[in-house]
């Protein structure tokens, strides 16, 4: 381990550290707008620059490997200097026009101006001005303001693996941009709108709509995927403005999808904000007492056996909890929260969870992909597999619709043949598999929500057994989720029960022929409305959208930011949204409905606080206990049988619109006619 | 990136001659690094194109070599050989760096801007010469000096630049190289380090 | 002591042809190589000739050599460097273009010491002829067996190619050299690693300039003791020098390292073409700082010039005459500089922009009050923070013109005009 003297006191860190980060470790701050510790190393801005015994120059922290014996000052009048120097050189040619600058706030280049800037301009020249640059719905791009720190081109190119951005031109003419007009087409753009140091690349929903600092910072998890990906809700009087990643090493490290970031203007749209009820076949706003009593009248003349509930995708864990509890104290084993009919098996949790964690992924070194495009059906998985990826000695074999995953991988077919293959050894990819050392497979929903998903999750669970990916400290087998709510919703055992209850398919069905009457829709929206026949449907939840527009009740619950919630992501890991904003008019957070309705219905829950809840949950299963993951004991899941020979399909048609949130969000409407329909093509064949 | 006359091509693909030349300068290096082609297979196409490289031309070299075409314009935007819009048949590039300077290119200059009537950046209206300032070519010897085209004419002064204008107005070809007496940069007086005697280190200060 | 070595033969027009190189000593010094030395003996006697580098940096070429992993998996390469671009500069063409066999030759050589198999020469774009010279010259060395596989029968293969340039200064700086071979843009890397450990598709390579990889035949041939017989004790040798600008006889001249820059000017160059006294003199091309005429009594070698605050560079000497206005000369250079910032860091992109529209508008007589000041502070400001060179180069040069001629600046700014024209 070398050891350093960092201004004059001595620090020992690890091999392969540089100097800057061996100056953080020491508690000593380096200034900097190109060093980032996602990216390479680029060493170009220069404000890092630090004094170095016995070199002659000041060399750049960030590039300079940390090595034994080393003598660095931070703190001499020199470096002092020196930085200024680099901080007036930046803003010669930057327009200072924070006042109309959205980043302004949370600016790297205005908050170290004010530690290195001088007073008053001394540059008495014409100034640069670039034109602006369209990269489409979801970044502004305003390059007169870009300090050519080149963040965002080594982002889009090492991490989200599109080569679309660069630097043209030389010197004072270097522009970062994609010289032919293009959108910016990735799943994790917006995280380049964070890694901009300064309002070059800041939000285009977001534009003149907030000021940093009038915003209320709220800590949360996001729930457009089965990611759980850990994020700030930032919100201004009622209303969220936009939504940002939190760091969290274990799960979406410093990045968020772009439907996670972007969607949240859905929340201002299409809100079921009051309750309704259906008269005369029509929807009419109604108060709570009114809607309640509706419920209780149809649950009266109904037998038990004729109710049952669907939980949704974006369903949090304390309602479902609710509603299961009710569901049984009304004496109906008819409840599902798989609304894709995926035929996921409860009875290990290992057979449904993401087993090898997302940043166990940078520790697999082969990988087969099964039905699922993860690129669009959890963007930060793709991420971290892209991570591992690039590392090397990471072959990826995908079977499943062809597609671009960002890094190279094996199409080894698209049909369930070749996976028999797979399991039968006889394929050269169950060869490499084999050869792994911690071999892993990921298994979609496209996959598995299909009439054959039951012997297809056996086939994949024969793979993971014969190529040895469950052994000592690794499991290689993964399912990856796309809705939020799924995994919380099978550890509680939301599910059809025992007594002949009823499936999504079975609920669908017994509703067309009326033998189940009523339908308890929890934030459930992704099934056919259709077959639900004749049926009472009560929706409970945030938007109108298809659930909503086929209820004849309404009970108007909170979106994910506006309820204190628990998530489990794919993973397994139990997570905890806050409330940042209160649900708009009379809607309510969603287990306390379900608990008023049970007063109501005569069979009260005994829970009437958050806590009282949770610990219900805690109850059910012991995962709910605590925050992190723990390893699931292996098992025999999964149904062995005949495997249909349809090709796999995708599950997601629209990246950008797959829940009641995405589909009001006017940004994910541009994004899918910009990315997913586009009218004409994206790429012009000149500027 | 439209140029100045109409609109650009939208279709590009190489000569089956540029196509064997292409072929061959990807075959100069190892396996994979293709890429090394980008810089001569982007002359390839600008020559094809009559002088400048369209878009489509450099996503045409994007599509041989199997990069990203952004890595393409990066390199095409970067060097300044490469011309990004319409330059005339004859690209007259004066230097005007120290060493020219110094021996008289602001009157070559002024030269080329009276005998084709147009400035630096400019391209007559005949669509013949564009007229380009230029750093140091590394002909500094034979100052002042410019390059039309491939060659290099060197040792100008008003009336060769002016001469030589002409002579490609008039369709012909000037020589290249050295308008006065002298071969290459050998040394204007003639050689004087051969016939010298040796001389000791301590000498050679006093001397001077 | 003074005889020509580099360029003994290019007074003969066809020493461009192998058949003539062969009929004098051509290929001599490769056929030895193989025959007598094992590549370690070339690398220890390139050390003991203590040949330095003659792009400018003057790092000693045998250390250079002795970085590159003997045993490694990985291929290694050797590039030329042939970016000839630096202002007053034109030596390695003349080699290209008239005895480009010795260049191969000291290439094949280099390549037998470092156990490389494929190099590459980084010809600058603009010289067309030259480029076409030397690709003629590699296939006639191909077909006479002094490259490809199995060279005179040693077993050592040898590949060499010509890469062209495309417009770009920045790309004499090896790594982005090496950066430009890879059909990116020409923006240097980040040190360490250096190029011999990983540089050109991550492997080790060398990258040595034209002349200093024409002296290795002549060591070879003639051994390290005849070399460093010639010149200084610590940088020995002849040198191509480039005499430009206002002289009487412009040109190529090979003398011993360490000649007197009067003596080189004065003698050689026969004074100013014009004979007018001299007033300033760039000893080794446009970001070496110029001497003042009274300065001219110095060496030429690599210690005496740094000693002076300046550097033998490339050996591009520019002689300006009295006439000459040291502002136009500063904003001519640091537009040189600017227009060739290759745009990656900071200081070098926006001080040399600040630094050129300043001259620009000083040169033009539109200068105000502190404006002097503020080019020391910008030189002060790029010099030693910049990424590569470059920078340091074009801060080098201002900063020396300020210094010797001040009061033409001052004139500039106080009377709106030149002092002098």
């Amino acid at each position: 381990m070398p050891k350093l003297t960092i201004d004059d006191s001595e620090v020992e860190v690890e091999p392969g550290f540089t100097v800057l980060q061996a100056c953080e470790q020491a508690g000593i701050e380096i200034p900097r707008f190109c060093y980032h510790e996602r990216l390479s190393i680029a060493g170009n801005c220069r404000m890092c620059l630090v004094e170095m015994k016995r070199s002659p120059k000041p060399v750049a922290a960030c590039a300079m490997p940390a090595a034994d014996g080393m003598v660095i000052r931070t703190n001499t009048p020199a470096v002092e200097k020196t930085r200024k120097a680099v901080m007036e050189f930046l803003l010669i040619n930057h327009p200072l026009d924070c006042p109309i600058c959205d980043q302004a706030g949370e600016c790297d280049l205005q908050d170290q101006a004010m530690a290195y800037g001088l007073d008053h301009g001394r540059y008495r020249e014409t100034k640069r001005a670039v034109k602006d640059k369209n990269f489409g719905p979801l970044i502004k791009a305003v390059m007169t303001r870009c300090i050519h720190c080149t963040r965002c081109i080594r982002f889009s190119t090492e991490i989200a693996g599109v080569q679309e951005l660069g630097a043209t031109g030389r010197g004072e003419n270097m522009e970062v941009g994609t010289y032919v007009e293009k959108a910016l087409a990735s799943e994790l753009s917006g995280n380049m709108i964070d890694l901009c140091p300064v309002g070059a690349l800041t939000s285009a929903p977001y534009a003149f709509r907030a000021r940093s600092w009038e915003l209320r910072k709220t800590e949360s998890v996001d729930v457009m995927d089965a990611v759980g990906s850990n994020i700030r809700v930032d919100v201004r009087g009622a209303e969220v403005m936009r939504i940002l990643p939190r760091l969290n090493e274990d799960v979406n490290e410093d990045w968020i999808s772009d439907k996670s970031r972007f969607a949240c203007d859905g929340l201002r749209y299409q809100r079921l904000d009051r309750p309704y009820l259906r008269d005369g076949g029509k929807l009419r706003p109604a108060t709570w007492d009114e809607a309640f009593a509706a419920v209780a009248e149809k649950v009266k003349a109904t037998k038990a056996r004729g109710i049952a509930a669907i939980a949704g995708d974006t369903a949090d864990c304390e309602a479902m909890t609710a509603l299961k509890d009710l569901m049984a104290a009304l004496g109906s084993p008819h409840l599902d929260c798989r609304q894709d009919g995926a035929h996921l098996d409860a009875s290990h949790r290992a057979g449904y969870l993401f087993n090898t964690s997302i940043a166990g992924i940078e520790q697999a070194d082969a990988c087969l992909l099964i039905g699922t495009n993860p690129r669009v059906e959890a963007p930060i998985v793709n991420a971290r597999l892209r991570k591992r990826f690039l590392a090397g000695g990471f072959p990826v074999a995908l079977i499943g619709k062809k597609t671009d995953l960002t890094f190279s991988h094996k199409h080894l077919g698209t049909t369930p043949n070749v996976l028999d293959k797979v399991a039968s050894g006889a394929h050269p990819f169950a060869k490499v598999l084999n050869k792994a050392k911690r071999p892993m497979l990921i298994l979609g929903m496209g996959a598995l929500a299909r009439q054959d998903g039951a012997a297809i999750l056996a086939a994949a669970r024969k793979i993971a057994e014969d190529s040895g990916m469950v052994n000592d400290g690794w499991n290689g087998f993964n399912v990856l989720h796309t809705a939020a709510a799924r995994v919380g919703g099978l550890d509680l055992g939301f599910l059809p029960g025992k007594m002949g209850g009823r499936d999504v398919a079975g609920i669908l069905d017994g509703a067309g022929m009326g033998e189940v009457e009523i339908v308890y829709l929890l934030a459930a929206d992704e099934i056919d409305m259709d077959r639900l026949g004749g049926a009472f449907v009560i929706y409970q939840g945030h938007h109108g959208d298809a659930g909503a527009g086929r209820a004849d009740v309404i009970l108007p619950g909170g979106a994910y930011t506006e309820k204190n919630a628990t998530y489990v992501n794919t993973e397994g890991r139990a997570q905890v949204a806050r409330l940042a904003a209160y649900p708009p008019g009379e809607a309510r957070e969603d287990w306390k409905i379900v608990r008023a309705l049970s007063a109501v219905l005569g069979k009260p829950l005994p829970f009437d606080s958050l806590q009282q809840v949770r610990a219900r949950m805690a109850e059910i299963n012991a995962n709910f206990a605590h925050t992190g993951v723990v390893a699931a004991p292996w098992g025999t899941f999964g149904e062995e049988g005949r495997l249909d020979p349809a090709p796999f399909a995708s599950r997601l048609a629209n990246f950008y619109m797959t829940d009641p949130i995405s589909r009001a969000s006017p940004t994910m409407a541009k994004c899918t006619e910009a990315f997913v329909n586009p009218a004409r093509r994206r790429t012009g064949t000149d500027g | 990136m439209s140029g100045e006359t109409g609109m650009p091509p939208t279709d590009f693909a190489f000569t089956s001659g540029n196509k064997k030349l292409a072929k061959a300068a990807v075959a100069k290096y190892p396996k994979g690094r293709q890429a090394s082609a980008v810089m001569p297979l982007l002359f390839l196409a600008q020559r094809q194109s009559g002088g400048w490289l369209p878009t489509a031309a450099m996503e045409h070299v994007a599509g041989i070599l199997d990069m990203p075409p952004i890595r393409v314009y990066e390199v095409a935007t970067f060097y300044s050989m490469y011309n990004l819009g319409p330059v005339g048949k004859h690209h007259v590039q004066v230097c005007t760096n120290l060493s020219c300077w110094l021996m008289g290119s602001d009157e070559v200059a002024d030269s080329c801007r009276k005998t084709l009537g147009v400035d630096f950046g400019e391209t007559t209206e005949d669509g013949l010469f564009t007229l380009s300032e230029v750093e140091c070519l590394g002909a500094c010897v034979n100052a002042p000096m410019m390059q039309i085209g491939d060659d290099y004419f060197e040792d100008l002064d008003v009336t060769a630049t002016e001469g030589i204008l002409n002579v490609l107005k008039g369709g012909g070809t000037p020589k290249p190289g050295p308008q006065g007496a002298r071969e290459g940069c050998e040394p204007a007086g003639g050689l004087t380090t051969l016939t010298e005697k040796p001389e000791a280190q301590g000498e050679r200060s006093g001397e001077a | 002591m003074t005889e020509r070595v580099l360029l003994k033969n290019t007074a003969n027009p066809d020493f461009h042809r192998i058949d003539a190189c062969l009929a004098a000593e051509g290929y001599q010094g490769l056929t030895k190589a193989l025959r007598k030395f094992s590549p370690e003996e070339i690398i220890q006697l390139v050390t003991d000739s203590k040949l330095r580098g003659r792009g400018g940096a003057g790092f000693a070429t045998g250390l250079k050599w002795s970085f590159v992993p003997k045993e490694t998996e990985r291929p290694k390469y050797l590039c030329c460097n042939a970016d000839e671009g630096e202002p007053g500069t034109f030596k390695d063409r003349e080699i290209i273009e008239k005895d480009p066999h010795i260049l191969i030759e000291g290439m094949a050589i280099a390549a037998y010491a470092l156990g490389v198999e494929t190099g590459y020469i980084y010809v600058r774009g603009e010289f067309d002829f030259g480029a076409r010279r030397l690709e003629e010259a590699i296939r006639e060395a191909y077909r006479e067996g002094y490259l490809g596989k199995n060279i005179r029968a040693s077993g050592f293969n040898f590949d060499l190619h010509v890469f062209r340039g495309a417009g770009a200064y920045i790309c004499g700086e090896e790594t982005a050299l090496i950066e430009s071979i890879e059909g990116k843009r020409g923006q240097p890397r980040l040190k360490p690693p250096f190029p011999a450990i990983e540089g050109l598709y991550g492997c080790p390579t060398v990258v040595n300039n034209v002349e200093t990889l024409a002296c290795i035949p002549h060591i070879l041939l003639r051994g390290a003791d005849w070399f460093k017989g010639i010149g200084p004790e610590d940088s020995p040798g002849t040198k191509l020098y480039c005499l430009s600008g206002h002289v009487r006889n412009p040109g190529v001249y090979e003398l011993p390292m360490g000649i007197a820059l009067r003596h080189l000017v004065e003698k050689h160059g026969g004074g100013t073409h014009s004979g007018k006294k001299i007033k300033a003199v760039i000893p080794g091309g446009v970001s070496a700082p110029m001497l003042p005429e009274s300065d001219l009594d110095i060496d030429m070698d690599f210690a005496s010039l740094a000693a002076a605050g300046t550097m033998l560079g490339s050996g591009g000497v520019i002689v300006m005459d009295e006439t000459t206005c040291i502002v136009r000369v500063a904003m001519r250079t640091i537009g040189f500089f600017h227009h060739e910032s290759c745009g990656k860091c900071t200081p070098c992109r926006d001080g040399l922009y600040w630094a050129s529209k300043l001259l620009k508008r000083l040169e033009a007589g539109k200068g105000k009050k502190g404006d002097v000041e503020e080019l020391e502070r910008l030189c002060g400001n790029i010099f030693g923070n910049t990424f590569c060179p470059l920078g340091d180069g074009a801060a080098m040069a201002l900063r020396a013109a300020i210094k010797h001629f001040r009061d033409e600046f001052v004139y500039h700014v106080e009377k709106g005009k030149c002092m002098v024209s």
